[in-house]
């Protein structure tokens, strides 16, 4: 019973959603080509790892576009 | 399953009553989406789960053509690891298109993320608990990755464990160094996935 209603909550909630959806813009799409000073390069070791919580703020992330992770974790700790 | 269902339906339709969907959400208002640029800065960080994520997008040639972006869900160790060695695993990548409907789970190679390379039974024993929670604008979206991940369990199992069985076949043939480095294996192993059915499935 308690399974039927759950079923037919999200039942109602997805009708709403598919006429909804349809009303939903496409984001912007990424940008071709940046200049080198924008983004850590496509060809970085490790493009896709979180940034490091404790790493140097982005401006000194750029400095160090040859780092080992270039696109690792922000790091909170680390000197500023 | 129904309860993470209707989680990730109503934080969509919420957003879609908005005329936003979650890729837009995921950019909470930039107007430039640039390459390898992470969404936010410095990623979302849930320091009480030890998890983080973030949206970002490269030009890759191998990129799907509908992909406008994917996320990168992350689990951070809590034991303090050596100076120098990657303290996170990597969980699992999910695309969007354009408009916000996710394509698709995938895995990827270490080298990818740089992070700590384990099994699929330690990646997946993160499984159960994987939550993110955030404050501010990206809140109902670390709640509908929750619930996505919740969602699309059984999958991300399979994917997590079928990485594992590509890496062991390899390994057969390739130094493990040289695989996890290797730059012309970035996807391992990847599952398209349709939430307007899995929603509809699971209402039926």
């Amino acid at each position: 019973m308690k399974q039927a209603r759950k079923r037919t909550k999200l039942g109602d909630t997805l009708s709403a959603l598919v006429v909804a959806s349809a009303l939903v813009a496409p984001a912007p799409a990424v940008l071709a080509a940046v200049s080198g000073n924008q983004a850590p390069s496509a060809s970085a070791e490790n493009p896709c790892g979180p940034s490091n919580p404790c790493a140097p703020s982005g401006k000194k992330k750029k400095k160090k576009a040859g780092s080992d992770n270039p696109c690792g974790p922000a790091n909170p700790c680390a000197p500023k | 399953m129904l309860a993470a269902a209707q989680r990730v339906a109503e934080v969509q339709l919420r957003y879609a009553q908005a005329g936003v969907g979650l890729a837009a959400a995921a950019l909470a208002g930039t107007r430039q989406f640039t390459p390898m640029r992470h969404y936010p800065a410095r990623d979302v960080r849930d320091a009480v789960a030890g998890t983080s994520f973030y949206y970002h997008a490269h030009l890759s040639r191998r990129r799907p053509e509908q992909e406008h972006g994917h996320f990168h869900l992350f689990v951070h160790d809590r034991a303090p690891v050596a100076a120098g060695k990657p303290a996170f695993f990597h969980l699992a990548g999910l695309s969007l298109d354009a408009r916000g409907e996710p394509l698709r789970w995938f895995t990827t190679n270490r080298w990818v993320t740089g992070e700590r390379w384990y099994d699929a039974d330690t990646v997946l024993a993160a499984l159960p608990n994987f939550t993110l929670e955030a404050r501010g604008r990206r809140a109902p979206l670390a709640r509908w990755l929750t619930a996505m991940v919740q969602l699309y369990t059984p999958q991300l199992r399979s994917l997590v464990q079928r990485r594992d069985e590509v890496i062991r076949r390899r390994l057969a043939r390739q130094d493990a160094e040289s695989l996890f480095e290797d730059r012309r294996l970035d996807v391992v192993t990847e599952c398209a996935v349709s939430l307007p059915r899995t929603l509809a499935r699971l209402a039926r």
